[in-house]
């Protein structure tokens, strides 16, 4: 722990003794252009315009001070991250396309500096060229304090938040950057997506604040309710793990995906892109884990809590599928700069390359399905150790895990195999997703089409064409929740789904066959080419002159 | 030093070269010629790993450029025929900023950008933003952005490219000082004169395809088995070239104004046989100038003028 702990304060040290130069020269170069002072006076005048203008009117009315205060508070900062979820992403797209387009990447390239280090260096530089614009606007919310309402902790917690949000758009930003071609095309792909993100979200961030209100009895109406929450129920551990807890992990998270998706397309293709992919979904399994546990301990009913584990669950089939889709995008075999037999064990089962990546994406895929179905179990068993439906709903988590397995292994193996085939991880993806779409909605619409009333009494007895659609544990897992499906009926009516394991298998094996067709492919190619560089060998031996550096023999 | 291996390359199913064979020598300027679209920047590109060649293979002193990138490019200096350049960055945080890139260490990092900007005359103007340096002083400025990790190869994409003559002369003299410090230069350009005067070995390509490689003089000599060599002669009397076609080892003589040009098979001793046949025939002789392999005639025998 000490060695770590040295290991760490050593790194920290040389990060501030020497500095990643790319963080160096971006902030030298934003901050010697007068576009970004001009930026920095626009977004001040726009921010203190609104809130001023929002303070004046609400003042005029027949609000008290501090309801105005509070409503200053929360103009500002909801006006301060709509602008950022709007303006940070574009600007951190141009990032890394700014490099390609004025020809400097590939000198960056060659310099051998590590893409994480690329990618980092762009990242903290925006991200410090974006606070510094933040911490601009700070006096602008000092308006609030005139009619009180607010303290100095709601305006911290505030700018946590913001933070929070301008990290994931800076990143999102960045991965945008690492694989558009140009700036414009990334400016184009981003512009609209995030004014989608920075309406829905800003709104939606208020509705939540509507349900905080109604369950806890405080937080402030607006997007920034959580402030309140968090400053006047600081001490009570659901508010800690719902306000604190869980957007911490997801925004964490988020922006380390994002990171890891810039740095695995800046690395070059013959290098292992899928090893920061990797990690970043190991470390994000016991969060996942963790927040199963604690939604469903935040249900107070027994009954409830069965049904929230088994929707806990449910929720693991997107995850999974994501997960499967993420990681089809592999090479059939390792990259030749990794082409050297590696010793660890590790890393040759579950390192670079199509079928250690498979076999990647299955094994973590099975822990988080697992991991998602006990932990609401284990919660459950030990909040109500007397409930007397556990085995009901432990048999509903079971059958989810089957689905939800069953799912991913047919989704992961068909991409791997598209992947392979077609040679583009873009165009595979989008097939496979296709393909589970329509395992999913086909046997429904068939269902509906031979009997309309079909669905009417699927919490009883799942009908047999939905029976053969990946969704029909959700079905199962509810009746027998339920109590209205007996083990054996729910083994029955979950048989069909062997079907797309038998399909998964044969996918499997196919794509096994390619990737060992592949290998021999490029071992003939090595053969080949040694071969003929050997006769050359010989050539230069033959002739006159030695063969080495004595004058360009080549046969032209 | 660099072996080409075999190289082929294909963009979509467009294929830009053609089974491509070259060695070169250390410590030599190589030079690297061809028409527009002959597949020249993309095997440089290839040399220094910024592509992947579909077939064959290329080795930077023994190491494959595909299985070990990394350490190739520790070994080479890359400017390509169009850079950038960060404009808001003096010249001195540009090199620094470039060490930094490079690894070399804090303590390091000054001591090498300013023997770097010595060797490369750019410190007058160290304080100097890039953005105000002319096209000029921006190529000397890449050239000396390759030699920060001190690469023992360089390979320079046409580094004269758009410079004036000034520019160009001391562009020359550049880079052969760094032959002398025992570089071995890869140059490509499309100013054959230029090239003639400085590189030893060359590689002519053409439609993805190597033409001829090797030591000009040898490729000269294949091209063209017989020499020449150009005797001036004061006054050149009617019918002197008569006196010269007698001499052993002269295959052809013809006349242009004052100046006898004569072809012949053998060594410099021909040469010495016809200077003493002409001054025994009282012919003065005032200027005797081998005729040389020069690159220009080398490349247009060679090539077809067909462009991909």
């Amino acid at each position: 722990m000490s060695a770590a702990f040295a290991r760490l304060r050593a790194r920290v040290a040389d990060a501030l003794h020497d500095p990643n130069p790319i963080l160096v020269r971006e902030l030298r170069a934003t901050f010697r252009t007068n576009l970004f002072i001009r930026f920095l006076y626009l977004v001040t005048a726009v921010v203190g315009i609104v809130v001023v203008s929002g303070g004046a009117i609400s003042a005029a009315g027949p609000l008290a001070p501090g309801d105005v205060g509070e409503l200053v508070f929360q103009i500002f900062f909801g006006t301060a991250l709509f602008l950022t979820i709007l303006v940070a992403p574009g600007y951190a797209a141009t990032t890394l396309t700014g490099e390609r387009e004025s020809r400097t990447y590939e000198s960056l390239v060659l310099s051998g500096m590590a893409p994480e280090r690329i990618v980092w260096g762009k990242f903290v530089a925006a991200m410090a060229a974006f606070t510094l614009v933040l911490v601009a606007l700070a006096p602008v919310v000092g308006i609030a304090f005139l009619f009180g309402g607010i303290s100095p902790w709601h305006v911290l917690v505030g700018y946590v938040g913001l933070f929070y949000a301008l990290a994931l758009a800076v990143a999102f930003g960045v991965a945008v950057s690492a694989r558009m071609p140009s700036t414009r095309v990334a400016i184009v792909v981003t512009a609209p997506l995030c004014f989608g993100v920075a309406v829905f979200g800003t709104s939606t961030l208020a509705g939540l604040g509507e349900v905080a209100r109604d369950a806890w009895g405080t937080g402030m109406p607006g997007p920034f309710w959580f402030t309140d929450a968090l400053v006047v129920r600081y001490a009570e551990w659901d508010t800690l793990a719902l306000v604190f807890a869980l957007p911490s992990y997801v925004v964490g998270m988020g922006t380390w995906f994002l990171l890891a998706s810039s740095i695995a397309a800046v690395r070059p293709v013959a290098e292992d892109r899928s090893a920061g992919l990797k990690r970043w979904s190991l470390a994000a399994l016991p969060g996942a884990w963790f927040f199963a546990a604690v939604i469903v301990a935040l249900v107070t009913r027994s009954q409830e809590r069965g049904i929230a584990g088994l929707v806990v669950a449910g929720f693991g089939m997107p995850a999974v599928l994501g997960l499967a889709l993420l990681f089809s995008d592999e090479p059939p075999l390792p990259p030749r700069t990794s082409a050297a037999p590696d010793s660890r064990l590790l890393s040759r089962v579950f390192g670079p390359g199509a079928p250690a990546t498979l076999r990647f994406s299955l094994l973590v895929s099975t822990l988080l399905v697992v991991g998602v179905a006990l932990a609401p179990a284990l919660v459950r068993h030990f909040l109500d150790p007397r409930f007397e439906h556990h085995a009901r709903f432990d048999a509903g988590l079971v059958a989810i895990v089957i689905g939800n397995l069953v799912a991913v292994l047919f989704v992961a193996t068909v991409g791997t195999w598209l992947r392979l085939a077609l040679r583009s991880g873009l165009a595979s993806r989008v097939l496979t997703a296709c393909v589970f779409v329509v395992a999913v909605v086909f046997p429904l619409i068939a269902q509906l089409v031979v009997d309309a009333n079909a669905f009417s009494g699927i919490d009883e007895a799942v009908p047999l064409l939905v029976q053969f659609s990946p969704l029909s544990s959700l079905f199962v897992a509810g009746a027998l929740g339920e109590g209205k499906l007996d083990p054996l009926g729910a083994a029955l009516a979950l048989a069909p789904l062997g079907l797309y394991a038998v399909f998964a298998l044969v996918f499997w094996a196919l794509s096994s066959r390619k990737v060992a067709a592949t290998r021999a492919y490029h071992e003939a190619r090595r053969a080949r080419q040694s071969a003929r560089a050997a006769e050359l060998d010989r050539a230069w031996a033959a002739a006159a002159a030695p063969p080495s550096d004595a004058g360009g023999e080549g046969g032209a | 030093m660099i072996r080409v291996e075999g190289i082929t390359h294909h963009f979509g199913s467009f294929r830009v070269l053609h089974d491509v064979w070259f060695h070169v020598p250390r410590g030599e300027i190589f030079g690297f010629i061809g028409p527009n679209g002959a597949g020249k920047t993309t095997t440089l590109r290839m040399m220094v790993t910024l592509l992947e060649p579909d077939e064959g293979r290329i080795l930077i002193d023994g190491i494959d450029a595909v299985d070990r990138p990394a350490d190739v490019r520790r070994m080479l200096g890359f400017m390509p025929d169009s850079f950038g350049v960060y404009d808001r960055v003096t010249v001195t945080e540009y090199l620094e900023f470039f060490a930094a890139a490079h690894g070399i260490a804090l303590g390091a990092r000054a001591r090498t950008v300013r023997a770097v900007m010595d060797l490369t005359e750019l410190g007058q103007i160290r304080e100097k933003l890039v953005s105000d340096l002319s096209k000029g002083m921006k190529q000397r400025l890449a050239i000396a952005r390759t030699l920060l990790h001190d690469p023992q190869v360089l390979v320079l994409d046409e580094p004269a490219n758009g410079l004036d003559p000034r520019a160009r002369i001391e562009m020359r003299s550049l880079i052969e000082e760094l032959r002398s410090l025992g570089k071995t230069i890869v140059l490509s350009s499309h100013i054959l004169t230029e090239l003639s005067d400085m590189v030893s070995s060359v590689v002519i390509l053409e439609r993805g395809r190597v033409l001829a490689t090797g030591p000009m003089s040898a490729i000269g000599q294949q091209l063209r088995p017989d020499r020449g060599v150009r005797l001036r002669v004061l006054g050149a009397p009617e019918g002197c070239e008569e006196v010269f076609r007698a001499v052993s080892g002269v295959v052809s003589v013809a006349r242009r104004s004052d100046e006898i040009i004569v072809a012949y098979t053998g060594g410099d001793e021909v040469v010495a046989a016809l200077v003493a046949r002409g001054v025994g025939a009282g012919l003065a002789l005032t200027r005797v100038t081998p005729e040389q392999d020069d690159l220009e005639r080398i490349f247009l025998e060679v090539t077809h003028g067909d462009l991909q």
